[in-house]
């Protein structure tokens, strides 16, 4: 008997190390990634010639307030208003990748970091 | 060396199997290289040249792709586009023919169908997808 309380003791006090250690390893994990999406849209962006002020004007947020986030992309006015850059038709295409694939890439690897934390923690 | 024409080409094959007019980085330019006065209903296709990652197999390591796509299905109506679309998704999932390659397609975003507002005398509606065409050494 007092060996299974202090076994369910155990289990309780690592619980609550894992509830402590989850969020700000989980926001660790979203600030790295937005930084990474921002890197890559970055990348995608340069070399526009008419738009050589786009890749400095991405930017990135993150954080775990009401859900984990982080959102990257061109900041609005100024050079951000060149996100236009970003919309096509079919006769030319768009001028630079739809940011929606390396979100979409990002989130992947954002997704299979979050489950490993929740194995190693759990 | 992953080859960027034989995926290219064979993702506009897959259209073309499933009765969609292809054309290929613009209206009016044919997947064998010559053009033609676009004839709706279409799709056009834009290519990159591919997202290329190492992976660990069980044998080591292999050389993986990612090739992002936009194609935007063109048709005179909304239906007409739509039905374009339609044909077009048909591919999500599909395996494509690569010689030495597992390549598989997959849907990333798809945009509402809207008319095409550059030129409102061809009347012409479209939407856009973004797919990406995964390979793997077979």
């Amino acid at each position: 008997m007092g060996a299974d309380s202090r076994s369910i003791r155990g289990e309780i006090a690592r619980l609550n190390r894992a509830v402590s250690q989850f969020p700000v390893q989980a926001r660790a994990v979203m600030h790295v990634d937005g930084a990474a999406l921002k890197k890559t849209l970055q990348a995608e962006a340069k070399g526009v010639g008419h738009a050589p002020g786009l890749p400095a004007a991405i930017t990135f947020e993150s954080g775990s307030g009401a859900e984990l986030f982080y959102e990257a992309g061109p900041v609005e006015g100024g050079a951000g208003s060149l996100a236009l850059l970003y919309f096509g038709n079919s006769k030319t295409g768009a001028r630079l990748k739809d940011p929606r694939f390396a979100l979409e890439r990002q989130a992947q690897e954002t997704d299979r970091k979050l489950l490993a934390l929740v194995e190693r923690l759990g | 060396m992953i080859d960027v024409h034989a995926h290219a080409d064979a993702f506009m094959a897959a259209l073309v199997a499933r009765g969609v007019r292809v054309y290929d980085s613009g209206a009016g330019n044919k997947p064998d290289g010559s053009y033609e006065t676009p004839v709706a209903p279409y799709a056009v296709v834009f290519t990159d040249a591919g997202i290329r990652s190492s992976v660990s197999v069980a044998d080591g390591q292999d050389e993986r792709a990612e090739f992002d796509v936009d194609v935007y299905s063109v048709g005179t109506s909304p239906r007409s586009a739509r039905s374009v679309r339609s044909k077009v998704l048909d591919v999500v999932g599909a395996e494509l023919a690569v010689a030495g390659r597992v390549v598989r397609v997959r849907s990333v975003f798809s945009d509402q169908i809207k008319p095409d507002r550059d030129d409102p005398r061809t009347a012409l509606y479209e939407g856009r997808d973004g797919l990406t065409v995964d390979s793997l050494k077979a």
